[in-house]
């Protein structure tokens, strides 16, 4: 009969040979392979006593932006919203008040503004989306817990503080940089 | 009867239309944009320009083009009149200056007005707009009034269409605001803040092709394509009481006349129904409105497919494009 | 073009006493109103108001209309910069307009005239209101119905446009209206109305005194007749002077000039700016370059920026503001020549702003937007490097 493939094998009942009936050899030849990794390079790391290089686009927790003067930079105009495939991010827009111009850039402003970070799937369209360069992801990970509540990020977790601002400008295209620099436009003054 | 061809599209019609409306009979994508036409207003349009067609033969008398293009909303047809729109060059380059034209004072703010997603000017744009314009100068600047107290105005956003002073000529019968001043200083405003209280002059924003003219009991409150329009109506003695609901939940956020597919609205209402009946319990509901598919306020908004668009599929396509 | 010596006239400020004018008119007004009107479109005349349509077929198309009310109206609003004849006119020979309007209104059945009167010309009210009041009365005597009425305007400049006037004249906003219905089916009050410059009805009884073959021997084939120029600027005789059409601008410079001429704005702010260079083959009248009767000189010590930026105040501050092309461009144009002067923007911004002004010239709604590019091109053409250093 011809075999339709050469995957098969002929199965035989040979009897071992004496060496091989003492297994030692093969227990050497283990153990050889085994002590010869400890020699090598460790490819795991000790996480969290030690953390791994991000690339400089990593996708993480997100960011609320504030702008030169400290103002926040959201107008609640839910283009993050609309582009959020998971439908993770809610908002409310409030009217800014006389006397609150230090707070928010323009006259609409985000009341509340949250993410669920477990509907999330840090996909970035968010921050493609933002007509304002407000939301932004950083390299910052989302921690773990054990309620459901504590995912919902709010506009406390969210807004970067006045004195620690992050850096986002490696997730900027060139092109938007360039525009940036550009004082005509009303927006950049 | 007259006949007139647009875009090598042929039609008929009666003594006395103008080349918008016989455009809006074929319907399609042939329907020259109009910014300031609003066929429930008369004397409107001319204004903005963006309707703007070259005519390739006058009438069958005198078949000679025009030199100068003329806008299709206020110019009567002729018989045996011939008219390019989409299929001239020039006609299409001027539209796309007139749009960047409209575009020059006009903040830019859609992030924050409320209008943003059923606006004309953004839907103008979207088609016939650049994507930069050569011109940066300083714009024009207003702080926004309430000239009404359900009513603010941006003068920012204005494009200075007239339909608003129209509606309050035609519609509400007493008009209280105008164009003051001239040239570039022209704005729509009233002498006295707050002012603007006729019990129709809610279609006032209505009317507005753009978001210069907002509902206050809407302002911030949501944007357009996060809430669910639906046909309700109730008895009004004012007015018919057929309106579109804009509904977030069981919330009615938002109460409009019903638009058509020109953004015009079929019926105007009453301010009492506009402004002051927002619970479900107030109205009929009647059902869902249908929204163009290629609208933003669709999005998320799911519809079942009837057999016949699914047949077919090109007769479903002209109807979003319309 | 004929060779002919086209010279100084006089016709127009000839003192005519009211018994004169008067008698001139019943005179016309014993032929049929079909002969007068023939008799206009065969002499020729243009409108002198600047945009030269044939006056006789403006009277015919009106005639035509079937409405028992019909007006005629006399435009005074001499709102054109470097424009000051009408105010002579009126001033001097108010008598030969209102027996022109009396002439059209036989013509083409109107019973009533208006004068609008530009609102800064309001100082001839009271000579004008006593001239009409005499004229009314003695038109009575003669059994004509016809009578004349002043309406004054409030200042601006878009109220010269045919169609904003009537607005103005029916108390609305001065605005121009849609075209068409042209003023001869629908103007005033929506009634089928002539309207005619000041110096256009003046020519109408000069024809009608002196006959059509005397006015048809002045000015050129295709213009008729001979035109009120005022002349100011950097000339040693400003002034008012009746000229033949036709002239070539290099003769009349020689004449008017002095001598260091730069360059010559025809037909006011909205008219032609015409350089040295071109002064030659340039010829003022219809066939060449139309004018409302504005002449201003420059010579070498102006600076045509100066010139082409008051210009550009002038129609940002008197657009209506209604449509989008002209409101927007007007203040485009001039925020943008002030960019580059300031040396914001590069020269060649120059370039994007002239497609601009030709935007505005197909697509503005009234002569005003349109006409914007016509000093705005002439300018930026002739005397770039003014613009930009």
């Amino acid at each position: 009969m011809n075999k339709l493939t050469n995957k098969s094998k002929l199965v035989s009942d040979k009897q071992m040979t004496l060496s091989e009936k003492l297994y030692l050899p093969a227990i050497f030849k283990g153990m050889i392979i085994t002590f010869s990794h400890l020699f090598k390079k460790k490819v795991t790391i000790q996480y969290p006593e030690q953390t791994k290089e991000f690339a400089e686009i990593y996708r993480g927790k997100h960011v609320l932006k504030r702008d030169d003067e400290g103002r926040e930079r959201c107008t609640a105009c839910g283009l993050c919203a609309l582009a959020c495939p998971a439908e993770a991010i809610t908002m409310i827009a409030a009217e800014r008040k006389k006397g609150e111009e230090h707070l928010y850039r323009e006259e609409k402003y985000a009341a509340t503004y949250e993410i669920n970070m477990l509907r999330c799937i840090f996909c970035g369209l968010c921050e493609e989306a933002c007509p304002k360069e407000a939301i932004f992801l950083t390299k910052e990970i989302v921690p773990s817990s054990f309620e459901r509540q504590d995912f919902i990020y709010g506009k406390d977790k969210l807004v970067e503080s006045v004195d620690n601002r992050i850096d986002v400008s490696k997730r900027q295209t060139a092109e938007v940089l360039e525009f940036k620099k550009n004082k005509n436009f009303k927006h950049n003054k | 009867m007259l006949r007139l061809t647009i875009d090598n599209i042929t039609v008929e019609v009666e003594e006395g239309t103008t080349i918008l409306n016989a455009a809006r009979k074929i319907g399609g994508k042939i329907v020259p944009p109009a910014m300031c036409y609003y066929s429930k207003l008369k004397g409107s349009g001319g204004k903005c320009r963006t309707c703007l067609v070259k005519i390739a033969n006058t009438s069958e008398m005198d078949p000679r083009p025009i030199p100068k293009l003329v806008p299709s909303c206020s110019t009567l047809v002729q018989n045996g009149m011939v008219v390019e729109n989409t299929i001239s060059e020039q006609v299409l380059k001027e539209r796309k200056a007139i749009t960047e034209f409209l575009l020059i004072n006009h903040p830019l703010d859609c992030p924050v007005c409320d209008q943003a997603g059923e606006c004309d000017l953004q839907n103008l744009s979207y088609e016939h707009g650049l994507e930069e314009t050569r011109y940066e100068e300083e714009r024009r600047e207003f702080a926004p009034i309430d000239i009404g107290e359900k009513i603010k105005l941006h003068m920012n956003r204005c494009i200075l269409c007239y339909r608003c002073v129209y509606t309050a000529e035609q519609i509400i019968n007493e008009r209280v605001h105008g164009v003051l001043y001239r040239g570039d200083k022209a704005e729509i405003s009233t002498f006295v803040e707050n002012f603007v209280e006729n019990d129709f002059s809610g279609n006032i924003i209505d009317v507005c092709p753009v978001g210069a003219l907002t509902d206050r009991t809407f302002r911030f409150k949501s944007r357009v394509w996060f809430t669910n329009p639906m046909d309700a109506h109730r008895n009004c003695e004012k007015c018919s009481g057929k309106v579109a609901l804009w509904m977030f939940g069981d919330d009615v956020y938002r109460v409009t006349g019903r638009k058509d597919k020109y953004n015009e609205v079929e019926e105007f209402i009453c301010n009492e129904c506009r402004f002051e009946k927002k619970k479900t319990s107030d109205w009929i509901i009647e059902g869902p409105r249908k929204i163009n598919r290629t609208s933003v306020i669709s999005q998320n908004h799911y519809e079942k497919l009837t057999k016949q668009s699914i047949i077919n599929p090109t007769e479903g396509k002209t109807e979003q494009q319309e | 073009m004929e060779n002919k010596i086209l010279k100084k006239v006089d016709y127009i400020f000839q003192e005519s006493s009211i018994n004169e004018i008067i008698d001139v008119v019943s005179k016309t007004l014993t032929k049929s109103p079909d002969d007068i009107i023939l008799d206009i479109i065969d002499s020729g005349l243009k409108g002198r108001g600047g945009a030269g349509f044939p006056t006789g077929l403006k009277w015919k198309f009106t005639k035509n209309e079937d409405n028992p009310v019909k007006y005629v109206i006399c435009n005074a609003d001499e709102g054109e910069p470097g424009t000051f004849k009408d105010r002579e006119i009126l001033d001097t020979v108010a008598i030969k307009v209102l027996g022109g309007m009396t002439i059209c209104g036989y013509s083409i059945g109107a019973k009533e005239g208006y004068i609008y009167l530009r609102g800064e010309y309001n100082f001839l009210l009271p000579k004008l209101n006593k001239i009409v009041d005499d004229f009314n009365k003695q038109l009575k005597s003669k059994g004509i119905d016809f009578n004349i009425f002043l309406k004054s305007g409030s200042g601006a400049y878009i109220c010269g446009e045919e169609s904003a006037l009537f607005e103005s004249m029916e108390g609305k906003r001065g605005e121009p209206r849609n075209k068409p219905p042209y003023p001869a089916v629908s103007g005033y009050n929506s009634k089928p109305t002539v309207i005619n410059n000041v110096e256009t009805l003046v020519y109408v009884t000069m024809i009608c005194k002196m006959g059509v073959e005397r006015f048809k021997e002045l000015g050129t084939k295709d213009s008729r007749g001979s035109k009120v120029f005022s002349v100011s600027g950097d000339t040693p005789t400003p002034g008012i002077y009746e000229l033949e059409l036709g002239m070539p601008l290099a003769d009349f410079i020689e004449d008017f000039g002095d001598g260091d001429t730069k360059a010559v704005q025809v037909g006011g702010a909205s008219g032609h700016c015409v350089p040295r260079k071109h002064l030659k083959e340039t010829i003022i009248g219809f066939e060449g370059i139309p004018t409302g009767g504005s002449m201003m000189i420059f010579n070498s010590t102006r600076s045509m920026y100066n010139v082409l930026h008051d210009y550009l105040e002038f129609f940002n501050e008197e657009s209506c503001g209604q449509c989008t092309p002209c409101r927007v461009g007007c203040q485009q144009l001039l925020k943008g020549i002030e960019s580059v002067k300031k040396g914001d923007r590069k020269p060649q911004y120059l370039d994007e702003l002239k497609k601009l002004a030709n935007t505005m010239k197909v697509a503005a709604k009234c002569g005003l937007g349109q006409s914007v590019a016509n000093p705005f091109n002439s300018i930026v053409d002739n005397f770039r490097e003014e613009i930009i250093y």
